[in-house]
């Protein structure tokens, strides 16, 4: 360990912060921690994390650093959009130039049912970073069946909210939001625009309730509303558990059963759809990069390939996912990527 | 996002005596009919808590419905 990460110094006013001490900075330095979705709110959440000096952080997440992002992705760069580079990746490097001191990994995959036991078991808190409900009751189902706290925080517009889950002890997404919101229902980024300063409200919120989880064992059982644009903010009880809930009343896991074949799903904000084969396969980059490149320009880096597809791009990574940019037909993204990478 | 489709975020309505907070719900959406799509999908809190929707109103109640934020691709 190099001196500046030496414990005493550099904790010391987070150690004077009379909830915390010497016993609870102790506490954040065992701790290990997945922030799900390294976007706006992982960014800023993996930023103040990595800071206080929590022992490991994993990030994952499956896409790639865009222009756009960077009005609210703190730990991205131009230089990462230019180059295409996963944000996995990019916050990966960003983190560890932070704080050498923390075991920082990051992950270029999509969390699914599949994989989250593998990526998730032995962790003590899950960060929702995501961008969609289906992961965040996968994220749920998971971490009630396994006992582990998660904090969901989610933002739109000027508009946001935050609230941390001890699976039993406080009400789960699913005993507030028992059924996943069909398709259209809830405004996305899409169409209502996002701002950078409500992302760290509910980040912020999300990273003291992590901390005052490692160091208290408990969350503050409200739920976080903010509108940062009206400052209107409103804390509401979360009050018990459902009884009736399907999730932690009722056991009912359906999020983390199996599932097979392709999936295609709309990505958040952009006009490009992801297709994911399940379970994943290990692509060999280097070749498909070969033969493709006979009839198309094809741009590489040491994580993915991007290939101009006419009007179409298509980012092709190992894990075998490819996004699809250009389109937003689903059975459409299926086609191309049949056609081009196979079935 | 309630707000938005009223154009307002706060106001006082008269209920009669008995009256539930769905039945508030469904004067809202009288006004405004737009509303109407939220029911299904929120969360009712009344006194900054969160209940039922037969919960029974008094005079001086606040009452917020929260639909559930997502921030992406739903």
């Amino acid at each position: 360990m190099s001196d500046v990460s030496g414990k005493q110094n550099r904790y010391s006013r987070q150690v004077l912060f009379p909830a915390i001490g010497e016993a609870g900075q102790e506490k954040i330095s065992r701790s290990r921690i997945v922030v799900v979705g390294c976007g706006a709110l992982g960014s800023v959440s993996s930023e103040m994390l990595v800071r206080a000096g929590v022992g490991y952080l994993r990030v994952i997440d499956r896409d790639f650093v865009e222009l756009n992002n960077l009005q609210r992705q703190s730990l991205f760069t131009e230089s990462d959009a230019d180059q295409t580079i996963p944000k996995a990746i990019a916050a990966q490097k960003a983190l560890r130039r932070i704080n050498s001191g923390v075991s920082v990994e990051g992950l270029v995959q999509d969390l699914t049912a599949d994989s989250i036991a593998d990526v998730c078991d032995g962790f003590d808190l899950l960060v929702d970073g995501t961008d969609n409900f289906e992961t965040r009751y996968l994220i749920n189902d998971f971490a009630v069946q396994r006992g582990i706290p998660w904090v969901y925080g989610a933002a739109l517009g000027s508009y946001g909210v935050c609230l941390g889950i001890e699976p039993r002890k406080s009400p789960c997404i699913r005993c507030l939001f028992p059924d996943l919101p069909p398709r259209g229902s809830v405004e996305t980024c899409d169409t209502a625009g996002i701002l950078s300063s409500v992302i760290h409200v509910v980040s912020a919120t999300q990273v003291s309730q992590v901390l005052r989880f490692l160091v208290e064992g408990r969350f503050s059982s409200r739920m976080l509303h903010v509108d940062v644009w009206k400052d209107e903010w409103r804390s509401i009880a979360a009050g018990q558990p459902d009884a009736t809930c399907p999730c932690c009343a009722k056991e009912q896991f359906e999020f983390l059963a199996g599932e097979q074949g392709t999936f295609v799903t709309q990505l958040c904000g952009r006009d490009a759809v992801q297709v994911r084969p399940s379970p994943s396969v290990s692509l060999d980059l280097h070749e498909i990069g070969e033969r493709l490149r006979r009839s198309f320009e094809v741009r590489s880096n040491p994580y993915l390939i991007r290939v101009q597809i006419d009007e179409l791009e298509m980012v092709l990574f190992a894990d075998g996912r490819a996004v699809i940019k250009g389109l937003s037909d689903l059975s459409a993204a299926r086609a191309v990527y049949a056609k081009y990478v196979g079935n | 996002m309630l707000s938005e489709v009223a154009g307002e975020s706060t106001l006082e309505l008269e209920l009669e005596e008995g009256e539930t907070a769905r039945d508030l719900f469904r004067k809202l959406t009288r006004r405004w009919p737009e509303l109407d799509r939220y029911q299904a999908i929120c969360r009712v809190a009344v006194n900054e808590q969160y209940g039922s929707w037969e919960r029974v109103l008094k005079t001086g109640d606040e009452v917020a419905f929260f639909p559930p934020v997502s921030g992406g691709a739903r």
